[in-house]
C-alpha cells in the first residue's frame, strides 16, 4: 500500500531513508539555481504577501480587541475565543453549518457521481449534457442565489407552482425557519454538482478499459462492474471530491448571505462564515471575527486530518 | 554561459515586470475600488493653472433614475463651484455600509457621503467623521433651523455636529383603492376623516381585505415596519436613557403580539421575507390591500401599479406613532479640504437641490421651510402627500445609538427573536422575558 502511494509523485519526491546526493556548487550550478529562484520569485512573493502575511496578522488580531478602524488596539489574550464558544449566535451558526453539511455532502456528491457515470457511457449528445450540467459552476454564486430567491418565491414562484401540480401545498421556502436552510442546501448542491461531476468524469476516464473487459469475460453484470470495478477505482476521485466538498461546506457563505440579504428568518440559515463576516464588517469586531475564523480553521484542519487517516482504509490507488 | 546569463536576465525581467504590474494595478485599484477616480487622484486640471480641489461624494440611489437625478445635481453644483473638481460616486443599496466601512478602514472613503441616520453615531463614535459645527457656525448664509428638528437633534451630539440631514421619510400606509372599492370597504382615508382610523378598524379592514391570494396588509422584513407596532402600543426599542432594550415592557410586548396575531391568527399578512422586495412586488401586483412603507416606495408604485392608490397616516394604536427615517450627509474626517467639502454639502442640501430630488418622488426634503415642503407636496401621485408630512408631528426619529452598536443590537439579537414572534414560533411575552438578558451585554456600562 505505502509503496503504491509513493509512486504517485515519485519523480518529485526524494525517497526517504536514502542519503541525498551531495551537491557540488559550481558557479554554473549556482547561476542555474539563481535563475530558478528568480522565476519562482513572483509566485513566492505573491504567496508571502497575499497569504502568509494576512494569515499571521489575522492570528495576531484574534488575540486583540481590534475593530476595523485604526484605534488603540489592546491584546486581550484568548478572551475572543472564550466569548465565541459561549456566544449563542455563534453556537447556532455552528449547528446550522453542521445541518448544511448533512444535506449538502450527499446531495452534491451522489447525483454528481450518477451523472458522471451516465455521461461517461456512450450516449448521444453527451457533450451538450456535460456542458449543461457544468454551467451552474460557471455562473456567479450571487446571480444564481438571486435567481433561486425568485424560484422559491411563495406566491408565484415556479417551485411552489410545480409542487402545486402534484397537489403539494405551498412551502415557505425562504420565510420559514424550518425551510430556510433546506433552500440553501438545494441551491448550493445544485451549483456544486457540475464541478464534482467533472472530477468524477476525470476519474472514470482513468480506469483502464481492460478491467471492464475482464469483468465481462468473467460474467459480471453492469451493476457488479460498477460495484466492483468502478467504485473502488474511483475512490481517489471520491476522496478528493469529499474533502473539497467538506471544506467548501464548512465555509459556505455567499449562498445564504445573498438569498437572505437582510438576515435569514430567526438566523436559521446563519452559517459560521456569514456570522464572522457580520461580526467583522457589520459590527466592526475584527478581533472577535478573526478568532471565529481560526476556530473554523481548526475544525477544518482536524476534520481533514481525520479524513486523511480514514482514507487509508477505503481509498485504493491503482 | 551566454545562454545562462540570457536566461537569468529573462528571469529577472519576468519577475520585475510581474512585480511592476502588481504594484501598478495596486495603485490604480485603490481609488478605483470606490468606482471612479479617488480623492487622492486630482484630475488633469494642472496644466491650465492652479490644481482644483478634488471632492468625491456619494449617495445610495435605489435605481438608475435616482442616480441620474443625483448626477444632474452634481453637475449643477459643479458649475457653481469652479475651483472644485466634483465627482459623484454612487454605490448600490446592497452592502452599502460594508463597502463604506472598508473604505473608511483603508482611508479611501469619499469626502462627503450619505449614511442612514441610525448608523451616523457608529461612524462618529469611531472618529471617522469631521465635526462640521465650526464650519456651520461661521457660515452666515446657512441656517440649521431650516431643517426638521428631530434629525438635527439626533445628529448633534455633545456639542458636535456630525452631518446635515438630507432627506426624511415617515412610514405611511399605501393602499390599493380599487381593492377597497371591490370589497366595498371604507378606505383608510375615509376612516381617517371619520376619526376611526384606529387599531380595531385597522385589524378588521385588513381581515376583510384578505381572501384567496390577496392579503390585507404587507410589510417588509426589517425593523422599521414591525417596530411601528411597538411604538403605537406605547412601547419602545430602548429604555428612556437608551442604556438597555425597551422591548421587555408590557407595552412593547402587546404591540408585537398584535402584529403576530395579524399574521398568525388572521392570516392578513404574508410572512415577511428576507427577500424584502416580495411584499412590495405583491402590492404592486395588486395582491395586497395595504402596505406599510416609506416614501422611497413611491417611485416603484408609480411605475408598476396598474390600479388607483393613495397613502394615509399610520393608524392610531394606544398612541399616534410612526418613524421619521432620515439620513445625513457626513464629512470624512480625513478629507483634505474641509472648507471645500462643506461648500459641496451646502450646495447639495440647498432648497433648490432638495426640491429637484423631491420632485422625483423618492425623498421628502429634510428642510421644513415652505419652499421645500411645497416642492414635495406637488410631487404626486399619491394625492395625499400631506400624510407623510402630518406624520412628522408625532414621529419618533430614527435613532443613532451612542450607547451600543445599533446594527449589532438589532441584527444579531433583536431581529432573530422578533422573527420567531412574527412567524408564531414564540409568543411576544416569551420574547419580552428573554430579550433583556440577550441584549444587555451589548450596551456600554
Amino acid at each position: 500500500m505505502s509503496e503504491q502511494v509513493k509512486t504517485v509523485g515519485a519523480a518529485a519526491v526524494p525517497r526517504r531513508g536514502r542519503t541525498r546526493e551531495k551537491v557540488v556548487w559550481t558557479p554554473a550550478r549556482t547561476r542555474e539555481a539563481l535563475v530558478g529562484y528568480l522565476f519562482l520569485l513572483p509566485n513566492l512573493l505573491g504567496l508571502l504577501i497575499f497569504l502568509a502575511v494576512p494569515l499571521l496578522s489575522s492570528l495576531y488580531t484574534s488575540f486583540t480587541d481590534a475593530n476595523i478602524f485604526p484605534t488603540n488596539t489592546k491584546i486581550i489574550g484568548v478572551t475572543n475565543y472564550i466569548n465565541a464558544v459561549n456566544d449563542s449566535t455563534f453556537q447556532q451558526a455552528v449547528s446550522n453549518t453542521g445541518a448544511f453539511l448533512i444535506g449538502f455532502l450527499p446531495l452534491s456528491i451522489i447525483p454528481a457521481l450518477a451523472l458522471a457515470v451516465l455521461l461517461h457511457s456512450q450516449i448521444r449528445g453527451k457533450t451538450v449534457f456535460r456542458v449543461a450540467f457544468f454551467l451552474p459552476v460557471v455562473a456567479s454564486v450571487v446571480g444564481v442565489s438571486l435567481l433561486w430567491r425568485w424560484l422559491f418565491q411563495y406566491d408565484f414562484g415556479p417551485v411552489n407552482q410545480l409542487l402545486g401540480l402534484f397537489g403539494i401545498a405551498k412551502i415557505h421556502w425562504l420565510e420559514s425557519s424550518d425551510w430556510a436552510m433546506i433552500s440553501v442546501i438545494v441551491v448550493a448542491s445544485w451549483q456544486a454538482i457540475g464541478y464534482n461531476m467533472v472530477l468524477f468524469l476525470a476519474g472514470l476516464q482513468g480506469i483502464p478499459r481492460q478491467l471492464y473487459e475482464a469483468a465481462v469475460v468473467d460474467g459480471a453484470t453492469e451493476w457488479q462492474q460498477f460495484r466492483r470495478v468502478t467504485l473502488p477505482l474511483l475512490t481517489p476521485a471520491t476522496f478528493f471530491v469529499f474533502i473539497t466538498s467538506l471544506i467548501k461546506g464548512l465555509q459556505v457563505f455567499s449562498e445564504p448571505a445573498t438569498m437572505f440579504n437582510g438576515g435569514s428568518p430567526a438566523n436559521s440559515a446563519l452559517t459560521v462564515v456569514w456570522e464572522l463576516y457580520l461580526e467583522g464588517f457589520r459590527y466592526f469586531k475584527l478581533g472577535y471575527a478573526s478568532a471565529m475564523a481560526w476556530l473554523l480553521f481548526l475544525v477544518i484542519f482536524v476534520v481533514t486530518l481525520i479524513q486523511f487517516r480514514l482514507s487509508e482504509r477505503w481509498v485504493n490507488y491503482e | 554561459m551566454n545562454r545562462n546569463s540570457r536566461m537569468s536576465a529573462l528571469g529577472l525581467f519576468t519577475s520585475t515586470m510581474l512585480l511592476l504590474a502588481a504594484c501598478d494595478s495596486n495603485t490604480a485599484n485603490t481609488p478605483a475600488a470606490g468606482t471612479g477616480s479617488g480623492a487622492t487622484n486630482p484630475t488633469a486640471a494642472g496644466s491650465t493653472g492652479g490644481a482644483k480641489i478634488a471632492i468625491r461624494w456619494r449617495t445610495r440611489p435605489g435605481d438608475a433614475a435616482e442616480q441620474a437625478v443625483y448626477q444632474a445635481l452634481s453637475d449643477e453644483a459643479q458649475k457653481n463651484l469652479p475651483d472644485i473638481d466634483l465627482k459623484y460616486d454612487p454605490s448600490p443599496n446592497q452592502g452599502y455600509e460594508d463597502k463604506l466601512n472598508t473604505e473608511f478602514a483603508s482611508g479611501t472613503a469619499p469626502d462627503v457621503v450619505w449614511v442612514p441616520g441610525a448608523s451616523s453615531a457608529s461612524y462618529a463614535s469611531r472618529n471617522l467623521l469631521y465635526d462640521i459645527k465650526p464650519l456651520v457656525d461661521k457660515d452666515t448664509s446657512f441656517k440649521l433651523g431650516d431643517f426638521y428638528d428631530g434629525p438635527v437633534n439626533e445628529v448633534m451630539h455633545d456639542g458636535h455636529l456630525w452631518g446635515i440631514p438630507r432627506d426624511v421619510s415617515t412610514l405611511a400606509i399605501y393602499y390599493n383603492a380599487d381593492l377597497f372599492k371591490a370589497k366595498n370597504l371604507p378606505t383608510p382615508t375615509d376612516l381617517m376623516k371619520q376619526g376611526k382610523w384606529d387599531w380595531d378598524n385597522f385589524r378588521s379592514t385588513a381581515k376583510a381585505l384578505t381572501g384567496g391570494d390577496t392579503y390585507g396588509l404587507g410589510l417588509a422584513d426589517w425593523w422599521g415596519p414591525w417596530s411601528y407596532f411597538v411604538y403605537a402600543a406605547g412601547g419602545s426599542l430602548f429604555n428612556k436613557d437608551k442604556t438597555a432594550t425597551g422591548l421587555d415592557t408590557p407595552e412593547s410586548v402587546a404591540g408585537l403580539q398584535y402584529l403576530s396575531d395579524l399574521i398568525n391568527v388572521d392570516k392578513s399578512i404574508p410572512l415577511p421575507t428576507a427577500a424584502n422586495v416580495d411584499a412590495e412586488a405583491l402590492f404592486n401586483a395588486g395582491k395586497i390591500g395595504m402596505m406599510i412603507n416609506g416614501r422611497w416606495f413611491t417611485p416603484g408604485v408609480r411605475q408598476n401599479a396598474k390600479f388607483k392608490w393613495d397613502v394615509e397616516e399610520m393608524p392610531k394604536g394606544k398612541a399616534n406613532a410612526t418613524w421619521l427615517f432620515w439620513g445625513p450627509y457626513v464629512m470624512n474626517a480625513k478629507t483634505a479640504n474641509p472648507d471645500a467639502a462643506w461648500r459641496v454639502i451646502k450646495a447639495i442640501t440647498s432648497a433648490s437641490a432638495m426640491g429637484k430630488v423631491a420632485d422625483m418622488g423618492s425623498n421628502i426634503p429634510a428642510r421644513k421651510d415652505q419652499a421645500a415642503v411645497d416642492a414635495f407636496l406637488k410631487s404626486s401621485p399619491p394625492a395625499n402627500n400631506q400624510a407623510f408630512i402630518s406624520g412628522t408631528k408625532y414621529a419618533t426619529s430614527e435613532i443613532p445609538l451612542w450607547t451600543a452598536d445599533f446594527n449589532e443590537y438589532m441584527n444579531k439579537q433583536v431581529q432573530p427573536m422578533v422573527d420567531k414572534v412574527i412567524s408564531g414560533k414564540m409568543t411576544a411575552a416569551d420574547m419580552g422575558k428573554q430579550i433583556k438578558a440577550a441584549t444587555d451585554p451589548l450596551f456600554k456600562k
